[in-house]
């Protein structure tokens, strides 16, 4: 029974990790869109690219490098 | 068999920060190379297919994705998951390969883009060039340890070079976010 219950939260845990890598996925694909947008639009506007370079990198160090992991040893899990 | 998963504990952090520090080390020479970009054409960027370089740039965050999740597969010993999830992410690597080196190398010489044809042209193949290289060494690891997955080499508790094959191919992303506006979308056309 609670092994049961532990493979269920584990297989949880796993359903949650891949949902938060799509919504990072949507993310990265509405900034990058937007990025595009801008060039076309505005070509000046050359700051709102940074912006959204830095935003993604963002998103991509830290849910899909996971970089907590270098500084919480082997704690956070996938 | 507990001081065995410690020290495979010990291993996989020590490995972890080495990764990491070369990974902070190759980014200097990717920085190097966007300020060469700025240094040599201002506020001017090469002549290049925007849509091109779009969709190459969408192949790469969407190989991004599915390496994330062959990762998260494999730490759940779901090896059917990582192989499929893997196989995704190198046939999305080769083709973004094709579409910068294959595609747009091509189309940009036959726009008169070329090494030594002006300072635009040096900066969009070398920097083009070095991310390609890195896209290759990626794909090779990935293959590496695709067919090491296949065979059952890694478990839920043990695959750390997965997680290092993973880590590089995002790093790569990462490198391509600032090349991608910096090449297609910021400044005007060179004349």
């Amino acid at each position: 029974m609670a092994k049961d219950k532990e493979v269920k939260s584990v297989d949880e845990r796993r359903k949650e990790v891949l949902r938060n890598g799509a919504i990072i996925l949507s993310l990265l694909g509405v900034l990058t869109f937007g990025e595009f947008l801008v060039a076309v639009i505005a070509p000046p506007w050359t700051f709102i690219l940074w912006i959204a370079a830095l935003w993604k990198t963002f998103y991509v160090v830290k849910d899909y490098m996971h970089i907590g992991r270098v500084f919480g040893g082997d704690g956070e899990a996938h | 068999m507990a001081a065995h998963a410690a020290n495979y504990l010990t291993k996989t952090a020590n490995n972890r920060l080495g990764l990491w520090l070369f990974i902070l080390s190759d980014s200097f020479v990717f920085g190097g190379l966007l300020v060469t970009r700025f240094v040599l054409l201002g506020d001017q960027r090469p002549e290049l297919s925007q849509g091109l370089g779009l969709a190459v740039t969408l192949i790469l965050l969407l190989s991004s994705f599915f390496m994330n999740r062959g990762e998260v597969e494999m730490a759940h010993g779901n090896q059917k998951g990582f192989v499929r999830n893997t196989t995704i992410t190198l046939a999305l690597g080769i083709a973004f390969l094709i579409g910068v080196v294959g595609v747009e190398w091509p189309l940009a010489a036959a726009h008169g883009l070329t090494t030594d044809s002006s300072a635009a042209g040096a900066v969009f193949y070398i920097m083009t060039g070095f991310h390609a290289f890195h896209v290759l060494t990626g794909v090779f690891l990935m293959y590496v340890v695709l067919r090491l997955g296949r065979k059952g080499h890694f478990t839920a508790e043990k695959h750390w070079p997965v997680e290092a094959a993973a880590v590089y191919w995002h790093f790569i992303d990462v490198a391509w976010i600032f090349f991608y506006p910096a090449l297609y979308l910021m400044g005007l056309v060179a004349g």
